[in-house]
């Protein structure tokens, strides 16, 4: 069925169209947050997104979270009227998506360089594309960081690939913010409490997504440590409705966050 | 699978094929207007300025002798471009298709050069750029411009002179006394007037000197300056009317309506204002331009600097009507001269 069907980012932007795709799987994470699977060729950037919604409910921007080059998933958490029905659904039911759009993560750029990838809450989805991507082509890349934080043990994203990313050589830390949690790897605190070790150095680059009071304490500390504003690249979030850079939703100052971004370096925007 | 697209169509013509721009034009005497208003006619619709006891308004009109040459359309014309609800696709069940709009053509008659520079704004955003939104090229496509030129400003609020604003029309009348001048701007007016047979004449057109002014549209400086523009943010009620009665205003929103079994029903874009605190809303509460102050400046800003950024011409076009419409009447471009 899909057979002559390709989400590609080089395509011209003037061939956007909305497609019916069957969800292929739908794994619950935690309380509120599930993991959908499409099966389609892609050809994408870590950091794309997706305009994922459902006719007669609505559309909202989900960042694709894996990949890969025949399926993509999306982490959704139900906490709007649309992402709520996308997780509601099952397999088999069919979502209305539009993408991939944006610029993500341009990892021909970063080759051999040292990554650090820093992430909080659901903003751990679009940084597990660069993660996924790094795994696919480990020897191209230096050492990998990896921070993530979260409330507490229900909250924990994608655990279970974890250990695979040890296993690929890349260190993983964890915060939890909440009293009293079970998880061994983690530390207490927000992710800013566990970025103590970390170095600057001139081949580091620093790949951020989460709440925007994380970003921005996060970037503060990471400036004290001495990375320089290009040396840090922010996905942003916005409210998103047309995808392609013109209802003005999600303008940042003069940028647009889905066109320009959601992906920018952190001087082009500071 | 169903596959459409509702933001592009593939051909990529350009809509306006400029012409040179020169002094010479043709006659027409204003006992012949009626003539021009049977050319037009031919063509389409004809919209035009109606004094319409309290305002003036864009209407549709059977002649051009109630056509009110001195007053300016208090609503814009941007409605012929971009409807306040534009229907983008319909669905029923699984199937969802591409809904296009019914057009009719339509000559919009005595725009101002305000107004005839913001369809050349709104042609940078929507068609310049890819994908080219497919409802608005089609709309866009079935209108003929007629502009009519301001000898002096229509009233206190406009400030175009300060705009540098350029020809952008298929055609443009210059009142001059017992005559019009007529201008030709494009290959589609040029079509029109043909059949007339004009005398050619000659004209360098003068500007208007508007009563009140921009100084300038540079303002980068002023952005941190959050005190300057308290001044009118105090005095904001955020009601939106500065965004609905702007010409180039065009953020919308998208918004699926549907009937009660959820099923059937369609995706609209529907006109919004960067006013709203819920314009920048996302799930889980958070507003990104939660605070006044930020909103409007940002309309400002976007005006005068984010569209320049990008398209190279200022977005606003100095028509007045944010200020002429406000129910505070903030006089926002005196925030501005005030500090340059």
């Amino acid at each position: 069925m899909m057979k002559n069907k390709m989400f590609d980012k080089t395509k011209k932007m003037a061939e956007d169209e909305i497609t019916l795709l069957p969800i292929e799987s739908i794994r619950k994470q935690t309380t509120d947050e599930y993991l959908l699977r499409f099966k389609s060729k892609i050809n994408h950037d870590p950091g794309q997104f997706f305009m994922c919604g459902i006719p007669g409910i609505g559309e909202s921007a989900i960042s694709i979270c894996s990949y890969a080059s025949d399926y993509f998933e999306l982490s959704i958490r139900a906490v709007g009227n649309v992402t709520k029905a996308l997780c509601a659904l099952k397999k088999g039911d069919k979502v209305a998506l539009r993408g991939p759009y944006g610029h993500g993560y341009e990892m021909e750029k970063f080759k051999a360089k040292d990554l650090v990838v820093i992430g909080g809450g659901c903003g751990v989805a679009p940084v597990r594309g660069i993660l996924e991507f790094v795994s696919k082509n480990r020897p191209d890349y230096g050492d990998v960081e990896i921070f993530f934080g979260f409330n507490e043990d229900e909250d924990i994203l994608f655990e279970v690939d974890y250990s695979e990313w040890e296993k690929n050589d890349m260190k993983v830390g964890l915060a939890l913010n909440a009293e009293g949690f079970s998880c061994t790897r983690a530390q207490k605190g927000f992710v800013t409490n566990i970025l103590g070790d970390l170095q600057a150095n001139k081949n580091k680059v620093a790949f951020l997504c989460g709440p925007p009071i994380m970003i921005e304490s996060t970037v503060k500390m990471l400036l004290e440590k001495g990375f320089q504003k290009n040396q840090i690249y922010v996905s942003e979030e916005r409210h998103m409705k047309c995808g392609v850079g013109r209802c003005g939703h999600c303008m940042m100052k003069g940028k647009y966050c889905c066109t320009d971004g959601p992906v920018f370096r952190y001087d082009k925007i500071n | 699978m169903t596959l459409f697209s509702y933001f592009t169509i593939p051909v990529l013509d350009p809509i306006i094929k400029k012409m040179p721009k020169n002094d010479s034009g043709f006659k027409l005497p204003k006992k012949d207007l009626n003539k021009l208003y049977t050319a037009l006619e031919k063509f389409g619709e004809v919209i035009a300025p109606v004094n319409d006891s309290k305002r003036v308004r864009m209407q549709p009109v059977e002649n051009l002798g109630n056509v009110s040459f001195t007053g300016v359309s208090w609503f814009t014309s941007k409605k012929y471009v971009f409807p306040p609800k534009q229907t983008l696709v319909k669905f029923n069940g699984e199937k969802v298709r591409k809904s296009s709009p019914e057009i009719t053509k339509r000559v919009l008659f005595g725009l101002r050069m305000c107004d005839l520079n913001a369809f050349a704004v709104n042609d940078k955003l929507f068609l310049e750029q890819e994908p080219k939104m497919d409802f608005y090229k089609k709309f866009r496509e079935s209108l003929l411009l007629v502009g009519l030129w301001c000898d002096k400003p229509v009233d206190a609020f406009c400030f175009c002179s300060s705009m540098n604003l350029q020809h952008e029309y298929d055609l443009c009348l210059f009142d001059r006394g017992d005559f019009f001048h007529i201008k030709v701007g494009s290959e589609k007016g040029e079509e029109i007037l043909k059949k007339l047979k004009l005398e050619s004449d000659e004209l360098i057109p003068e500007k208007p000197k508007c009563k009140t002014e921009l100084k300038t549209t540079d303002i980068k400086d002023l952005f941190e300056k959050n005190e300057i523009w308290k001044k009118g943010e105090e005095n904001c009620l955020f009601c939106g009317d500065c965004t609905s009665l702007c010409p180039t205003c065009l953020c919308f929103d998208i918004e699926d309506n549907c009937d009660l079994s959820g099923k059937c029903g369609e995706r609209c874009a529907s006109w919004d204002s960067c006013m709203y605190k819920d314009f920048t809303k996302v799930a889980g509460g958070h507003h990104f331009r939660g605070k006044k102050i930020d909103r409007f400046k940002h309309r400002i800003f976007h005006k005068l600097q984010y569209f320049d950024e990008k398209f190279g011409r200022s977005m606003c076009t100095g028509c007045g009507r944010c200020i002429r419409g406000c129910p505070m009447k903030i006089y926002w471009p005196k925030i501005i001269n005030d500090e340059k």
